[in-house]
């Protein structure tokens, strides 16, 4: 049995919570130390056992996962995007020429305007009392949210399992975060968001490391300016070929 | 002197009558409130490439608007306003694009037209009790040149030959500028299956290039269509069809000018436009001979209540006490399967075929329901989710565990092996669903912000369960190993942002009584009569159909009896193309 059924398996047994948590820990224990563009070095620790837990990779998982895809370096960029020039919001355009071709575009930030920066700064780093950042009334910022929610979450591995959350075995990571609730449960859902965004969104941003996301889904990026022919669009790929058989056969059994 | 005309909005209908004025020789002014990223569009050489591409993460930090921070809505159902509740939602209310090009840079740009029945909807099927259903001021045949017109302008890929009878019968026409481009395999999946069940599934109505048309290349099908700005042109719309022949005929366009107010003279009549420039807090005055209103059916609605005066006491034009009501958006249903193989539809131009059956109003469950007709409406074959997205759609499932989310992406139900279909239904107009000012949520111009009271009828859940049921008996005859759909009903419940869907009309509507309308058939307010309104908002009735052909079109038709009286405006619209004159 190869790896990726025998994790099936173990998934639909619920035996995953059983495997050991060594793997992990060792994993994020390698990734590199120190500060990021926002985050303090123990931060950006826990931000990356957060994102491993989300989306895994080796030897948990056949295929790369947030660590690999650097998405814990994607969502400190995104925190002290106003630390860089030009700040990296809004990728340029129209092409990254990634399926071959010329300069990419995406790589040349768009220059911000005053409003623009007024939302932004206001978005990530709060409203800090300033008149004009408070159009409807105070706002807490991404940075805030962030380093708040971390905090909670050793906190509550502390509280719990008295280790760190980058050294919780499996079972209690996944107790820990299944079992959530209140402002916590709120941050996981905004972190697991932008691990999203850095594991699948274009790499020009600091994640999406040789994009890796896209590789295990089967998903092409951007696949501009070349497009694609009619046949690609009009026709199953070949290696499709069975599984439209096997469509075409269920629809025929449904009819009789 | 030149009359000078000022265009709140540079989308679909503001681009259009700014086209037909400047190229009658009009002073004309373009507020837009966002940025544009277009390039070159008032290079006569021709367009260069805009700034739009295929980039997911920029669409989830709201490029190119509205920012939900910077420009929230709120929102209420009827009866929490009866019950003094001011917004159980702040944050994205059916937001459209805020930027040069307005809707049309998200567009998938399909455009399909109305129905004779559209605008007969009232003396052709009766009214509905707890709905404003009316007639048109004016019936398809008046609209026919202005379709075959914008059609030409926007080049419009279609097939005569496979488009139902039914179809023509209702909405009669010539051939299509061009060719449709290669069908997406899922459509052609559908398509089949449809066949088998007695569907009549044929190409979509869209202004994408299949071949290259008005200085634009053919569509190379790159798949970042539906919520993207096409990043080669080859789609037409607003900007690169209308707002470009405006410039080009002298039109002036000021980006980041958020209009504040239309100032009033004391019998009434529109003098000026007040607009804060970029982050500026004191808004200046431009005068205006003539205003074209065309900011959305929601922000047109806002403007015109922000803009309250001597003469206006409750809001512009609002003598009907109408302003702001009967708004409608589409009533959306999702139907999708799960087939056993990848489809790819991330390839093409999101939805390439469409059902139009669903269009035809249906008697059956009179007398169950008490309601005596239903109608749904287009229903949309295709579409992709995009990565992320698929991502999102996973956690927000109950039944799928964080700890899944890779053995998901990897088999991916609900991107790559989704066959999709999108009703987008008639929504009949009630007077309890509106759009007003919020009491205190603000913009980030400081200005109160549009507060929508929205809550379907019984007709759209019942339309909707309906055609429901019957979309996917299709994706079960085409071999999906599942198949569900999500009611409109269900879609209001879990989503603020009313139907799912951006379609919007009906707050600013046209009729021949200033008692029970707001605008005149070539959308000049009853009351205010050098203000003309030029976008959806002008809609008696949703329409079972995509909208923005129609907006196009009905725009065309009141710029034409702005400029050049109302004896043109009903034969038809002038060339807007030198050459085409000449």
């Amino acid at each position: 049995m190869d790896r990726r059924a025998f994790l099936r398996l173990a998934r639909d047994l619920a035996l995953v919570a059983w495997l050991p948590g060594e793997a992990l820990a060792t994993a994020v224990a390698r990734a590199r130390e120190g500060p990021g563009a926002f985050l303090s070095a123990a931060q950006l620790g826990t931000l990356r056992a957060l994102c491993a837990r989300f989306i895994p990779g080796p030897p948990d998982d056949p295929d790369p996962g947030a660590l690999e895809a650097d998405v814990p370096g994607y969502i400190d960029l995104m925190l002290g995007m106003f630390e860089r020039s030009p700040v990296p919001l809004f990728a340029g355009g129209p092409f990254s020429f990634r399926d071959g071709g010329g300069k990419n575009a995406f790589a040349e930030f768009l220059e911000l305007d005053a409003i623009d920066e007024r939302v932004w700064r206001t978005r990530i780093e709060g409203s800090r009392g300033i008149p004009e950042r408070e159009w409807n009334g105070p706002v807490v910022g991404l940075q805030e949210i962030y380093t708040t929610g971390l905090a909670q979450l050793e906190r509550t591995s502390q509280r719990f399992f008295r280790r760190d959350f980058a050294e919780l075995a499996n079972w209690q990571a996944e107790t820990l975060l299944r079992g959530a609730t209140g402002d916590l449960r709120e941050f996981l859902g905004v972190a697991f968001a932008h691990c999203a965004e850095g594991m699948y969104g274009p790499p020009e941003y600091g994640g999406n490391k040789n994009e890796v996301g896209w590789s295990y889904t089967h998903w092409p990026g951007d696949h501009q300016p070349g497009g694609y022919t009619p046949e690609q669009i009009s026709r199953v790929d070949p290696d499709q070929t069975e599984a439209a058989a096997r469509a075409s056969a269920t629809a025929r059994a449904r009819r009789s | 002197m030149r009359q000078h005309a000022v265009v709140i909005g540079s989308g679909a209908g503001g681009a259009t009558a700014a086209a037909v004025l400047a190229r009658a020789g009009w002073q004309v002014t373009i507020l837009e409130k966002g940025r544009n990223f277009f390039r070159g569009l008032d290079d006569p050489r021709g367009l260069s490439l805009p700034v739009f591409g295929g980039d997911e993460i920029r669409n989830h930090r709201f490029f190119p608007g509205m920012d939900t921070l910077a420009e929230p809505r709120t929102r209420r159902t009827p009866s929490e306003a009866e019950d003094g509740v001011e917004r159980s939602f702040t944050g994205d209310v059916n937001a459209l694009p805020a930027t040069v090009g307005g809707g049309t840079t998200h567009w998938d740009a399909k455009v399909p037209r109305f129905w004779k029945l559209d605008f007969e909807l009232a003396s052709r099927l009766g009214p509905i009790e707890g709905a404003d259903v009316v007639d048109w001021p004016f019936g398809y045949d008046a609209l026919s040149p202005y379709y075959d017109a914008v059609e030409r302008l926007l080049g419009v890929a279609g097939d005569l030959a496979q488009t139902p009878d039914f179809v023509l019968r209702e909405a009669p026409r010539g051939a299509y500028p061009m060719p449709p481009g290669p069908p997406m395999y899922n459509a052609l999946l559908f398509q089949e299956a449809g066949a088998r069940l007695g569907y009549r599934v044929h190409p979509f109505p869209e202004a994408i290039n299949s071949q290259p048309w008005d200085g634009r290349p053919a569509c190379h099908n790159c798949g970042y269509c539906s919520g993207y700005g096409c990043p080669i042109n080859a789609r037409g719309g607003a900007a690169v069809t209308f707002l470009r022949r405006a410039l080009l005929s002298g039109a002036r366009l000021v980006t980041r000018a958020m209009v504040t107010r239309i100032g009033t003279d004391a019998r009434g009549r529109a003098t000026h436009v007040e607009v804060l420039a970029t982050d500026r807090m004191t808004p200046t005055r431009i005068p205006a001979d003539v205003v074209v209103l065309a900011a959305s059916a929601v922000e047109s609605a806002r403007i015109a209540k922000l803009s309250a005066g001597p003469a206006h006491s409750d809001g512009l034009g609002n003598r009907s006490g109408r302003l702001g009501r009967t708004l409608c958006f589409h009533a959306s249903t999702f139907a999708a399967g799960v087939m056993p193989q990848r489809l790819h539809a991330y390839r093409g131009r999101s939805s390439c075929m469409v059902l139009m059956e669903s269009c035809q109003p249906i008697s059956r469950w009179a007398g169950l329901s008490g309601v005596p007709w239903l109608r749904g409406g287009v229903s949309e074959i295709g579409g992709t989710t995009y990565l992320i997205d698929e991502a999102l759609v996973y956690d927000g499932l109950p039944f799928v565990p964080r700890s899944q989310h890779k053995d998901w992406m990897r088999s991916s139900p609900l991107r790559d092996r989704m066959l999709g279909v999108q009703m987008l239904g008639e929504d009949l107009p009630q007077l309890a669903n509106r759009v007003d000012l919020d009491p205190s949520v603000r913009d980030v111009w400081g200005v109160p912000v549009a507060r929508v009271t929205y809550g379907l009828h019984r007709h759209e859940k019942l339309a909707s369960l309906h055609w429901g049921l019957k979309l996917r008996e299709i994706l079960l005859a085409a071999g999906a190993e599942h198949a569900f759909f999500y009611p409109a009903s269900l879609g209001l419940v879990e989503n603020p942002t009313a139907n799912n869907t951006r379609h919007m009309s009906g707050t600013l509507r046209m009729g021949a009584h200033p008692e029970t309308s707001v605008t005149d058939e070539f959308g000049r307010i009853h009351d205010a009569p050098n203000v003309v309104v030029a976008d959806s908002s002008v809609f008696p009735t949703a329409g079972a159909f995509n909208p923005t052909l129609t907006i196009m079109s009905v725009a065309l038709r009141s710029a034409t009896a702005l400029a050049h009286g109302e004896a043109q405006a009903r034969r038809g619209p002038l060339p807007l193309d030198p050459s085409a004159a000449a």
